[in-house]
């Protein structure tokens, strides 16, 4: 019987799914979490191992004799080795697009909380902020109409363009930047360079993977191309962003404000710049954690490993 | 020609200019006026300005200069038309002028409920995310808005905005209005299925209103309608307080019988400090703001003196008189 064994799957079912499909299919051992020093130790028997965020580096997938087979929990594969596990012919895949309306709302989530803030008004009224007013409204924070303005869209795959859709529904305007897509968008958003949409939007919203050259591709540089009255949103990768770079940008005010999902370092350390950084907004890594999502990553995932087992290995990811 | 504002805080309170409209006449901005003094403020004036100060029968009445008033917001129930009609006085509004604010505060509620960024951005700054042992966390359901099912009471400018925005984000969109299906203004825009009440509220995972108040709308949303909902819905009110049965709401919300209400306006604004939803749970209100967006109060400016020309060159706008 195969083994299988999955690493870290509390972020993915912390009690409200059923590993029973997945269990179905092989000898299934479920780790809530796994330590760096113990992946080798625990995925040593394993033909098939299951990973969140825990990384197979080089090393890792050297000293593992008996593995034929990563899949990889998420949408983002920089997690792991694909050049060593190509080079053991171990089959990656991933998990394309189950996240892809979650994420899209979340980043309309951030972008009203930034023009809004909902959440701290309403705390400003349960303090009795409200009843003690002298008018019949107040506010605390400029309250800002997205009718007109314009978002740029960094990565135009599928949730760049979900976005988008989401977007033109509250009357934004779109610039997309993709190193993929041909000349026509064919949806209406206008193509640009980086720099222009940099320079011209009043929100810039990241949705490119993260590989060497997308790497604190959002630096001091871009940060000074930004109006000082934008928003920049990042709900893809931490590291696409130089956070010293960006907590300098909000620190200053040479931008008006962030609203990330994601961090370089996940759990953050408790310096992490951002953090404190001023107008900042940092959500933990939620954004493809509805309920509903995750529960078409548990599917996707679990079809996966059956595809592969049958032979037709599908989401393969990697040379 | 003698102008007076009686209460222009909340429409510009520093971001705005009052020029234009200085340029009308001899103009007096007063940021808020008592009840007790609207008369002796308003007294010799031709033209008086107000939002929410309430000019009825007996302020008319003594106002013997007095011959148009202008509304500051799109309704106009602080004004007695009847008795301004009376008179002569014309009174206008301005019209359509939040519809795109109000429409994304509706769906700013709606990501709050369901995504929490605010309260979320509050843990992580107060360090909850740095001592987790995983690399993300949540403290509420995290929902999926794609597939769920949008009520909406009241197709007019606003209620058609929000079904369109809501059609973006995947919902499926029910919609009530006395109007539908009558006549002329009876179709429903695409993808809209109208419905009776009773189906809105039990079909519904959301349900917002965009109705007008009226005696017919008053506490439409009472005990009945919120023990129609399900248990895991949300009840949004962007439209007017007194739309809502609130002692039945909060019941309802610290029952757990309804998921978690956004609410923008509430019977009395400011409310009195033992308003029921204050400290309801999972109730968030806000001060009454979706119209308040800079862009939207400049384009309620621009209109309320463009009224006012309209009204000198004999040719009056936005009239609401009957």
């Amino acid at each position: 019987m195969v083994r299988i064994v999955v690493l870290d799957g509390y972020a993915l079912n912390p009690g409200d799914l059923s590993w029973e499909s997945l269990e179905s299919l092989g000898d299934c051992t479920v780790h809530d979490r796994t330590p760096e020093g113990e992946t080798a130790a625990r995925a040593a028997e394993a033909q098939i191992v299951l990973t969140n965020k825990v990384a197979f580096d080089r090393d890792t997938i050297e000293r593992l004799s008996q593995l034929k087979y990563i899949g990889v929990l998420a949408t983002g594969y920089d997690i792991v080795d694909l050049d060593a596990a190509a080079k053991r012919a171990i089959v990656v895949t991933n998990v394309p697009s189950y996240s892809t309306r979650s994420v899209a709302q979340m980043v309309i989530a951030h972008l009203l909380n930034f023009t809004q803030h909902v959440a701290h008004h309403a705390e400003a009224v349960r303090q009795g902020r409200w009843a003690a007013s002298d008018d019949f409204c107040f506010w605390d924070c400029p309250l800002v109409e997205l009718d007109g303005l314009t978002i740029g869209i960094v990565g135009y795959g599928q949730t760049g363009r979900a976005t988008a859709q989401l977007c033109r529904a509250l009357g934004m305007k779109v610039l997309a930047y993709d190193v993929a897509t041909p000349k026509e968008l064919g949806d209406g958003a206008t193509k640009v360079e980086l720099e222009t949409l940099f320079r011209r939007s009043d929100v810039v919203s990241l949705h490119c993977p993260l590989c060497d050259e997308t790497e604190k591709m959002v630096n001091a540089q871009r940060l000074a191309q930004m109006k000082p009255t934008a928003l920049l949103i990042n709900t893809a990768r931490g590291p696409l962003i130089d956070e010293e770079a960006l907590a300098d940008a909000l620190n200053s005010g040479r931008i008006a404000g962030a609203g990330l999902d994601v961090l370089s370092a996940e759990p953050p350390s408790a310096d992490n710049p951002l953090i404190s950084a001023k107008n900042c907004y940092v959500t933990p890594h939620i954004a493809w954690a509805t309920r509903e999502a995750r529960d078409r990553l548990m599917t996707i995932a679990v079809n996966n490993v059956r595809a592969f087992l049958d032979g037709r290995p599908r989401n393969v990811v990697g040379r | 020609m003698k102008i007076v504002v009686l209460d222009g805080h909340t429409l510009n309170s520093g971001d705005l200019s009052w020029e234009t409209l200085e340029a009308l006449g001899t103009c007096t901005v007063y940021p808020r006026t008592p009840a007790a003094e609207t008369v002796a403020r308003a007294e010799g004036a031709e033209i008086v300005l107000t939002n929410k100060t309430i000019l009825g029968q007996a302020e008319i009445e003594r106002l013997a200069a007095l011959r148009y008033i202008g509304v500051l917001a799109t309704g106009y129930n602080v004004v007695d038309v009847e008795a301004a009609t009376e008179r002569g006085i014309t009174v206008t509004n301005v019209p359509a002028y939040g519809t795109d604010s109000v429409v994304q505060m509706v769906f700013a509620h709606l990501m709050n409920l369901t995504l929490h960024v605010g309260q979320h951005a509050q843990a992580v700054a107060e360090g909850r995310w740095s001592r987790s042992e995983d690399f993300c966390f949540w403290d509420y359901p995290l929902i999926e808005l794609s597939d769920m099912t949008m009520g909406i009471v009241g197709l007019g400018r606003i209620g058609q905005a929000v079904a369109r925005a809501a059609s973006a984000f995947g919902m499926r969109v029910l919609a009530y209005d006395p109007l539908l299906g009558s006549g002329s203004a009876g179709d429903p825009p695409e993808g809209v299925e109208p419905v009776d009440l009773d189906r809105l509220f039990r079909e519904s995972d959301v349900v917002t209103l965009h109705c007008p108040l009226t005696p017919d709308t008053e506490r439409l949303v009472d005990e009945r309608r919120l023990r129609q909902m399900k248990p895991t819905a949300y009840l949004i009110n962007t439209g007017r307080g007194p739309l809502v049965d609130e002692a039945a709401l909060a019941e309802a919300l610290n029952a757990n019988r309804l998921a978690g209400a956004g609410v923008d306006v509430l019977s009395t604004e400011p409310p009195p400090a033992d308003n029921p939803l204050i400290g309801a749970k999972n109730c968030h209100i806000t001060p009454h703001i979706a119209w308040a967006t800079q862009a939207a109060r400049r384009r309620l400016l621009d209109t309320a003196v463009k009224n006012i020309k309209a009204f000198l060159a004999g040719n009056p706008q936005n009239v609401v008189n009957r």
